[in-house]
């Protein structure tokens, strides 16, 4: 192969190729080419004499496979070298496109810039126009300008007075307001003061008014002659004075009204002539306690209740339950705590599907339920009156009851439970709502049943603890035979609803709706702690129970009472409770078996002696089936 | 609390008063104790009782009367308040004849729960609502002489014969008193006459509340 011919296309073709260069470039690059065709060459010609020096033909054939595998080699190399080119051409584009855009923007900023200039320019030019010739522009007469600058000059003298009169003024002004500011405070702690005073001479002045009337009562039962109709006189016109007090008086001094917030009757309807006065003294204690305890108690107790938050069980939300709810939070207050305990029961829609339920089949409760609406609270004027819609919510949440709770059905005593949640809740729902806990949840299973077994359970337990807490009392009325159960039973049921003055029956409920039945055990407790001491003065059985069938209306010091049951009462545990009625109930039922088994035996007996009594006579047993 | 003139007394006699849910045993009550009527009083829970002292000749006499409850469901409770009464009101509606059809029911459970010789009255209330009666006063008269009971119809309403119907009962038993302390041995008419409320009858404890003049 000849070298010449291999060298020379390449020089041609350079030469072709660089035909546009510069001259004097072009030897050199010629040399360069020919230095690099020489290279070639002489690689070649290695090459060639490698591959003619090769002994065999497997090694000239290895020879070229690797001449062969160098070139693929050598053209990757150029494909990659080509297209780093082409990447650093794409690179050199983009760059000469920046470079553009921001050439773009300095000649954007340099516009700008010159823009500016020439306002500049302008702007001074005009400042110095303004500056040379400011009177060719005012062409008024030099002492008008002078006139004119001094009328000016006085004017802002004018004004500066005024200004420094004004500020003195309102300094005047600040210490001013600051002053009557002071004045109103120390009249509004005067006002309150004042009030407070009131309240309390008030509280002072029913306190006298009872002491008054306790001791005419007291003359009436020992005067007699002509004492005697002095005191009737006297009796009577302290029995009617109230009347007269209200009209006379222009200042409004919160006398004792007809009804108390909750719409029960204060004066209570005791009926009997001699009891009158009594009625009378209570209503006053109440009324003196509710003066003395509003500014002293019920003011900070207000002020806790609306402080707290959000309601969450706490030890301190149970303290605050057991001092009572302000009236404005109760609602809000009893439908938490009734959520709280019937939650798993409370499906929405359920109370109108249980009333549309009674409305499809009549509940065999429905006709006691019917009786009992208008015997149910007739103390309070939301029952009473019959324009008011309580009756008919208390006949609904009853119904929807008795088909809620097909085993209990109605008992009497559920009306009250209703009642009192309606007066509070007002809503009808949230009051079946308010039964349901406390039937279902709050009170022992069977507590309103057919047979009311833990009803009587229970009052054997307050006997047992009537024992433990009040011996002497207790050790007084055994003494006189006095049962107490009768009166003690309708408080479990009822939850003391007929027996506290609505002030503080709230207030148990209050408690009661949060910590259960324990709630009545204490407050039983404490009523007969209350008025221990008077009960022991009485010496005659027959006192006794008369006395007890109004004692707890007495009881007025709310505080008083709370406290007795939360402390006096202590130690209390739950335990103890559990205890006894577990102990109880199993004796009671033992008793009930044995009860039944001497009743057959009786029968037996007397059925073989023949009859001592009449019976009934046969004909009229078709009669029991219609019950 | 009470009138002095009620302090002294020679007898106290337990009367109860039964019979159906609404039939005016408490409305008796108050117009015999108070004279007074409440077109709603109260339904009565358990047990509730009142006093009144009257005279029947020279005898002075407290009556205690115990309204219980009406409703089936109280009647374990309020049974334990028969013992110890010597007299009773088995009140029915005449308005309401399944009221007078329980009747004896009503009866057997007294004799079930009081003394054998107390005295019963059968007492067919709201006699002023005529117009509605669905009792006849025969049918319910001859049941009372069937079964040894005494009989009246009352209202308390218009206070017909509600006096009378105490006085009536009073009398009986004063008679039963009376006649049984002559002739029986003593621990008879202590039995019958001995009615302490609530109170049990134990032999040795007597209390002396019903010595005869």
């Amino acid at each position: 192969m000849d070298l010449q011919e291999k060298i020379l296309p390449g020089v041609w073709n350079l030469r072709g190729s660089s035909s546009p260069c510069p001259p004097t470039q072009a030897p050199q690059e010629l040399v360069r080419i020919l230095h690099k065709a020489l290279e070639a060459a002489q690689q070649e010609k290695r090459a060639s004499s490698a591959y003619l020096a090769a002994a065999e033909d497997k090694d000239r054939l290895e020879l070229v496979r690797h001449k062969v595998r160098q070139i693929a080699e050598l053209s990757r190399q150029v494909e990659a070298l080509e297209q780093e080119r082409e990447s650093l051409a794409h690179t050199a584009s983009l760059r000469e496109q920046q470079l553009q855009e921001l050439q773009r923007h300095v000649q954007l900023l340099m516009e700008k810039n010159q823009a500016k200039q020439q306002v500049i320019c302008k702007l001074s030019e005009q400042v110095t126009r303004d500056f040379m010739q400011p009177p060719s522009q005012t062409p008024v007469p030099p002492e008008v300008a002078d006139r004119d600058f001094l009328s000016q000059q006085e004017k802002m003298e004018h004004l500066k007075d005024d200004m420094e009169a004004y500020r003195t003024q309102n300094r005047f002004l600040n210490s001013e307001i600051h002053q009557v500011t002071k004045i109103w405070r120390r009249v509004a702690e005067k006002e309150k003061a004042l009030l407070m005073k009131c309240a309390y001479l008030q509280a002072k002045n029913c306190q006298v008014e009872s002491k008054y009337l306790a001791g005419l009562q007291r003359l009436q039962e020992a005067a007699e002659g002509e004492c005697a109709e002095l005191l009737r006189q006297l009796i009577q016109e302290a029995l009617q004075c109230e009347a007269r007090e209200a009209l006379a008086e222009g200042v409004e001094l919160s006398p004792v009204s007809e009804y108390d917030e909750y719409g029960f009757l204060t004066v209570p309807n005791y009926e009997m002539e001699d009891l009158k006065l009594l009625a009378k003294i209570q209503a006053l204690e109440v009324h003196s306690h509710y003066l003395l305890a509003h500014e002293a108690v019920e003011r900070p107790l207000r002020e806790r209740w609306a402080a707290l938050g959000d309601l969450a069980p706490s030890a301190e939300l149970k303290q605050l339950l057991r001092a009572g709810v302000p009236r404005e939070h109760r609602p809000r207050v009893w439908k938490w705590l009734i959520h709280l305990r019937v939650r798993h029961l409370q499906i929405p829609g359920r109370y109108q599907a249980l009333l549309s339920q009674g409305q499809v089949r009549k509940h065999p409760a429905a006709r006691q339920i019917e009786l009992d609406l208008n015997r149910t609270f007739p103390n309070n004027k939301h029952f009473t009156c019959p324009t008011s819609s309580f009756p008919d919510k208390l006949r609904r949440v009853l119904l929807a009851f008795s088909w809620q709770n097909p085993t209990i059905g109605y008992c009497q005593g559920l009306n009250r439970l209703a009642a009192i949640a309606l007066l509070v809740l007002e809503e009808e729902e949230s009051a079946f709502w308010c039964l349901v806990a406390i039937v279902e949840t709050i009170m022992p299973p069977d507590y309103y049943s057919k047979t009311l077994t833990s009803s009587q359970v229970d009052q054997r337990v307050l006997q047992d603890l009537l024992l433990e807490k009040l011996p002497r009392l207790m050790a007084h009325l055994g003494q006189h035979r006095v049962d107490l159960s009768f009166l003690t039973f309708n408080w479990f049921l009822v939850v003391f609803s007929d027996s506290l003055i609505s002030n503080i029956l709230l207030r148990v409920w209050d408690a009661f709706l949060y910590e259960g039945t324990k709630v009545i055990f204490r407050y039983a407790l404490a009523i007969f702690k209350y008025n221990e001491e008077e009960i022991l003065r009485l010496q005659d059985a027959l006192e006794i129970y008369q006395y007890l069938r109004f004692f707890t209306k007495t009881i007025c010091n709310s505080q008083k009472l709370m406290h007795i049951a939360f402390n006096d009462m202590n130690p209390f545990p739950m335990k103890q409770l559990q205890q006894l009625r577990t102990a109880h109930r199993e004796r009671l039922e033992a008793e009930l078996r044995e009860l039944e088994q001497l009743k057959a035996e009786y029968l037996e007996t007397r059925n073989s002696q023949g009859p001592a009594v009449p019976e009934g006579c046969t004909s009229e047993d078709e009669g029991e089936g219609e019950a | 609390m009470g009138n002095r003139a009620e302090e002294d007394y020679n007898f106290v006699f337990k009367v109860v008063l039964i019979g159906e849910s609404g039939v005016g045993k408490t409305n008796l009550l108050s117009r015999f104790t108070r004279n007074e009527f409440k077109q709603d009083s109260r339904t009565t829970i358990g047990v509730e009782f009142s006093t009144r002292t009257v005279t029947l000749g020279t005898a002075a006499i407290k009556a205690q009367i115990w309204d219980t409850a009406g409703l089936e469901r109280y009647r374990a409770i309020t049974s334990a308040y028969y013992r110890g009464a010597v007299g009773a009101l088995l009140v029915f509606d005449l308005t309401k004849h399944q009221t007078y059809a329980v009747a004896e029911r009503w009866l057997k459970e007294l004799y079930d729960h009081a003394e054998a010789t107390i005295v019963v009255m059968l007492v067919g209330n709201k006699s002023d609502l005529q117009q509605a009666r669905e009792v006849p006063t025969e049918e319910a008269r001859m049941f009372a002489e069937n079964n040894g009971l005494l009989f009246l119809e009352t209202s308390a309403l218009d206070s017909t014969n509600v006096e009378l119907a105490f006085q009536m009962v009073l009398k009986e038993i004063l008679t039963k008193v009376s006649k049984q302390r002559q002739s029986s041995s003593r621990t008879n008419a202590i039995t019958l006459g001995g009615a302490q409320a609530g109170q049990e009858q134990g032999p040795g404890e007597k209390r002396a509340c019903c010595i005869s003049l």
